[in-house]
């Protein structure tokens, strides 16, 4: 307790608390342009670090943590582009609902929903780091398979009127990831020549196209409408007491899944949300409100995105394991500065596990006022005419995709994703189910690969996993249960 | 009607082309060589997916081939609707057009014939210009846009984000 209470004492004092603002507000920035990331501000500062104390440049990248995931809801509910891939699902309802004259409010709710899962992770991060490290190696790959499958089918059959376009797209998703060298045998798959996919797509070209350059395109093609002005009345930001009391249950069950799966090593905030909010669509009593601009769906992928955070600094503070991209480089931070993570750090350098703790908590508290702050100026980025805004957001989105591998053929990959996700659009294909097929389909082939090579290509230990069986027989159930109301809707037609 | 019907036809080959993506995937996965050490092997995946994949085109495509049906049953009067232009093919156009500038500068940055410091600014005052109305107010918005993040993203991701545009 004294060593927590000496780092937040020392997050208070003047270089540390403006490095923590610093941090939040250039988080927040980055996070809300589609093309940027936090890794990508996290790396860059790195090197500046190097010139600071510790202690100070855990302040600093961990605050820039905190403000780029939390930024990531701005784009995603103004512009349904998300600034960054956790806020993928925060699209799905976030922005029905600003089109609905409703931005404030939709970003209110993001952003209380961030802060409360923050807060969720934190204490988790806190008080039961050691409790969960034990129960995190008793989750196997036969429980991660069917975790990745039923969340694939739950948004497949949930997030379109037609259940075979919601599978199609899923599966399309799960065909992209496929590409490149499989990690498994080593063995190249799919490359058809081109030396530029032996990694495989990354996420990032790929996100930019299906949500960001197919909405560009959309856009264009509406050109010429009027330009909406969000309704950015005050009131509508905070919560009223009646949200808080609807949203209880699913804020601090979706940040309990998200510390959970932001603590599973490589899973990140992305698959975090996408379990969240279907499982917030399944236990709903409205499922079908998901998608048209429903409160439970932007907070149920924000509250699980930041609550990912405190979950993936558990392995990282604990066992100086990474969870996520991010913190593999926070990880690369430490070791800069002549730090050994893992479990020794605690009896070494403590005052670090405590500041990135510490931080983690202020951070949290500084992303929530600076957002609420901001809202007002935030959602009038809306009434820019997008004959102005799309370019910009375009040329980002195109040197942005160059900079993750450092290679061009990541911008043909983004153009011809754009177009893909444009035709989808047209077609009424939901582009959800695409993005998580893409997500997880990594997971849930190393996984059930893994759990077939441990079981000598049995499938039998399934039957004996308690908790894979629960998450495949919900899956059943949901397909069932979406094929018998397709069937029962088109009789009625 | 017309326009219902060429969204029908648009979707069929939609799905024709999928179905000749999986094709490819199958010959392409059928080609790999199977793994000693573990039970499915690197082709299993790819054949699976790219077979559901067929599956759900197949039954996509004869829903959208019952439409088209429909549609032309009861479209004999469609010729009416065709004298005005389609705000659909107006759609098309722009999206092309968009389409086809992005083209040029991603070309221009695989085979750089010219200095991406100039490119990239050229490239959003194009850009910015074909998706406004010609007026003096949105070409000056347009050469300050391209000049202040052209060239001031052009720097950053170069010299900051290191980053090696042409």
């Amino acid at each position: 307790m004294p060593d927590l209470f000496s780092s937040l004492l020392y997050i208070a004092t003047p270089l540390p608390f403006i490095l923590c603002l610093v941090g939040v507000f250039l988080g927040i920035i980055v996070g809300a342009i589609p093309g940027f990331s936090g890794a990508m501000l996290i790396a860059l500062t790195i090197p500046v670090t190097f010139f600071m104390e510790n202690t100070s440049s855990m302040v600093l990248l961990i605050s820039m943590y905190v403000g780029s995931v939390s930024g990531g809801l701005i784009s995603a509910t103004l512009l349904r582009m998300p600034g960054t891939p956790s806020s993928i699902m925060t699209t799905m309802d976030g922005y029905p609902m600003a089109q609905k004259g409703q931005a404030a409010r939709a970003l209110g709710l993001g952003i209380t929903a961030s802060f409360v899962g923050g807060l969720v992770s934190w204490f988790f991060l806190y008080f039961l780091s050691p409790v969960l490290a034990i129960w995190g190696t008793k989750f196997g790959p036969w429980e991660s398979f069917s975790m990745a499958v039923m969340a694939l089918a739950l948004i497949a059959s949930l997030s379109s009127a037609s259940l075979l376009k919601g599978l199609l797209s899923a599966a399309m998703g799960v065909l992209v990831s496929l590409p490149g060298m499989d990690n498994s045998t080593g063995q190249l798959r799919l490359t058809f020549g081109f030396s530029e996919l032996n990694s495989g797509f990354d996420l990032v070209p790929v996100l930019l196209g299906i949500f960001v350059f197919s909405q560009v395109f959309k856009d264009v093609s509406k050109r010429g409408g009027p330009v909406q002005v969000l309704a950015t009345d005050t009131k509508s930001i905070f919560m009223s007491l009646r949200d808080w009391k609807d949203q209880a249950v699913n804020m601090v069950r979706s940040s309990l899944i998200g510390t959970w799966i932001g603590f599973l090593p490589g899973v990140g905030g992305s698959v975090a949300s996408i379990v969240a909010y279907s499982v917030a669509r399944n236990c709903s009593k409205t499922p079908e409100k998901f998608g048209t601009g429903f409160a439970d769906g932007i907070v149920a992928s924000e509250a699980s995105n930041n609550a990912s955070i405190g979950g993936a600094l558990i392995p990282l503070v604990t066992l100086g394991i990474p969870g996520s991209t991010v913190d593999a480089i926070l990880i690369g931070a430490l070791l800069l500065h002549n730090l050994q993570p893992g479990p020794m750090l605690f009896v070494t350098n403590p005052e670090i596990i405590y500041t990135i703790i510490a931080t983690a908590f202020v951070a949290n508290i500084v992303m929530f006022f600076m957002m609420s702050g901001m809202v007002r100026r935030i959602a009038r980025l809306s009434s820019i005419p997008s004959s102005l805004m799309m370019p910009v957001i375009v040329l980002c989105c195109l040197l942005g995709a160059i900079s993750i591998n450092n290679s061009v053929f990541d911008v043909w990959v983004t153009l011809a994703f754009g177009l893909l996700g444009y035709a989808m659009n047209y077609f009424k294909i939901p582009h959800g189910p695409f993005v998580i097929g893409f997500i997880l389909a990594e997971l849930a082939e190393s996984s059930l690969r893994t759990a077939l090579m441990a079981s000598a290509g049995s499938m039998e230990p399934l039957l004996h996993r308690p908790v894979a069986l629960i998450f495949l027989t919900v899956t059943v159930f949901m397909l069932y249960y979406s094929l018998r109301k397709g069937r029962a809707a088109s009789r009625h037609d | 009607m017309r326009q219902e019907l060429r969204k029908c036809w648009m979707e069929a080959a939609f799905y024709a082309v999928i179905l000749l993506v999986c094709l490819a995937v199958l010959v392409s996965a059928m080609g790999l060589p199977g793994s000693l050490r573990e039970p499915l092997g690197s082709a299993a995946v790819p054949k699976g997916v790219a077979v559901l994949i067929a599956a759900f085109c197949i039954m996509l495509l004869r829903r959208t081939l019952h439409d088209l049906r429909t549609c032309v049953q009861s479209g004999s009067d469609a010729a009416n609707s065709a004298k005005t232009p389609s705000p659909a093919s107006n759609a098309g156009g722009a999206v092309l057009k968009t389409c086809l500038i992005i083209t040029v500068y991603a070309a221009l940055l695989t085979w750089p014939i010219i200095p991406s410091a100039v490119t990239t600014p050229v490239f959003l005052f194009i850009l910015i210009m074909a998706l406004s109305s010609w007026t003096w107010k949105n070409f000056c918005w347009a050469i300050a846009l391209s000049i202040l993040f052209g060239e001031g993203l052009h720097y950053l991701f170069q010299n900051y984000l290191f980053v090696n545009l042409p």
